[in-house]
């Protein structure tokens, strides 16, 4: 018995280290790859954080601007800030400024989206989307007559 | 059991240095893998403190504006005492530029020095009205200043003195960070106007810019930045983490020209 402890103990071979260090290397790599998922967590954050403040005022616009409803409709699809008029201007100075600030690479994407829905004169539907249209909001209001 | 020790021969020279190879890349890895947690850590803190900073700045901005001109007083056509939007002295909001404060930067940190101050009044309740100021102090926090009208008509900015515990002070809102405050107003046609001409608005517009409280965790090198606040370019180069965003506001209780 006690020869057969000798026998086998013969430490580990070359190839052994060599998959040991692979397997080593993967679960590093897989916790790195969480720290910059975590990163990439705190951008979105800051993301729906502005759109919550953008969706807000819109919002607020239309509540209080009732008699000017029909001039907020807005359908931009794209990362063109191009206002109809100049209350319009006002929304998309806005997201100009808060979106695509710090211009050096755009943070307006395609599939990116800014709408104002109206519909009667009445009712309201905002979406405002970032992230490449992965990050949505909606809200939505009806005049009450 | 004499045989396992005589069979127990040790380990070879190379076994040793392949060993010292495997665990000096271990613990390298653990090293790297440390710094990597260290900073991506720091950072986040840096990010989702600059994000809080400026949801509580401006949350707490756009409660004051909203409740601007609000009074709790006898109505002036019913014989009271008349809170008229934007005469000289009692405006219901008051937009400053560069008044109270020089701006001197802080270590590190841009100095602006084109910075506004918005002030706003309204009726906290039947006894009491107050006025609120927020500037950017010279150590980079957004700080509001609340003070009382001890006078029953409240028409001139000497009436507002004390807040509640007899000091004129300013308060720290949100954290050391603000690099830029500005308030933009809007008439009822969406035209910006000058902040003289704060009596036919309709709209305010407030954004704030917010930098890192520490330096260099999430840019390693220095890094160009550029942000446009309302009329105004901020372009800095450093490793400090910014983010700005901004609240249109409308003041529900101001009877402007409207």
């Amino acid at each position: 018995m006690s020869k057969k402890v000798g026998l086998v103990n013969k430490g580990i071979s070359l190839v052994e280290a060599l998959v040991s260090i692979v397997v080593l290397t993967v679960g590093i790599v897989s916790v790195l790859q969480l720290s910059v998922y975590a990163v990439r967590t705190a951008d979105v954050s800051l993301e729906k954080t502005k759109v919550n403040f953008l969706s807000e005022m819109m919002m607020e616009t239309l509540v209080v601007n009732q008699s000017n409803l029909q001039n907020y409709q807005l359908n931009i699809n794209d990362c063109n800030y191009k206002p109809s008029n100049d209350l319009q201007k006002i929304w998309t100075e806005t997201y100009k400024n808060v979106l695509d600030t710090n211009t050096k690479t755009t943070r307006c994407l395609p599939g990116d989206k800014k709408l104002a829905t109206i519909t009667n004169n009445t009712n309201a539907s905002i979406n405002l989307s970032v992230g490449g249209g992965k990050q949505n909001k909606f809200l939505g209001f009806s005049k009450i007559e | 059991m004499n045989n396992f020790f005589k069979n127990n021969k040790g380990l070879t020279l190379v076994e040793i240095l392949v060993a010292s190879v495997i665990g000096s890349m271990t613990v390298a890895a653990i090293y790297f893998s440390y710094g990597v947690f260290s900073s991506t850590y720091l950072g986040i803190v840096a990010k989702v403190q600059v994000s809080k900073d400026i949801r509580n700045a401006l949350t707490v901005i756009t409660k004051d504006v909203r409740l601007a001109g609000y009074t709790s007083k006898i109505p002036p056509q019913s014989g009271g005492i008349s809170f008229a939007p934007f005469t000289t002295m009692n405006n219901k909001i008051i937009i400053r530029k560069n008044t109270y404060f020089n701006a001197n930067s802080s270590p590190g940190r841009y100095q602006t020095g084109v910075n506004d101050v918005l002030e706003v009044i309204y009726d906290r309740d039947r006894s009491t009205r107050v006025r609120v100021s927020y500037a950017q102090s010279n150590d980079g926090f957004l700080k509001k200043r609340l003070s009382r009208c001890l006078n029953a008509d409240c028409l001139n900015d000497n009436d507002y003195i004390f807040n509640e515990t007899g000091f004129y002070d300013y308060q720290p809102i949100a954290g050391q960070g603000l690099e830029a405050f500005k308030v933009v107003v809007f008439n009822s046609s969406g035209t910006q106007i000058d902040h003289s001409q704060a009596n036919q608005a309709q709209f305010i517009r407030v954004s704030v810019l917010y930098s890192s409280a520490n330096n260099g965790e999430l840019h390693k090198t220095s890094q160009e930045q550029t942000f446009r606040v309302e009329d105004y370019t901020f372009s800095k180069t450093d490793r400090f983490f910014r983010d700005m965003a901004s609240v249109l506001i409308y003041p529900r209780n101001i009877q402007p020209t409207r």
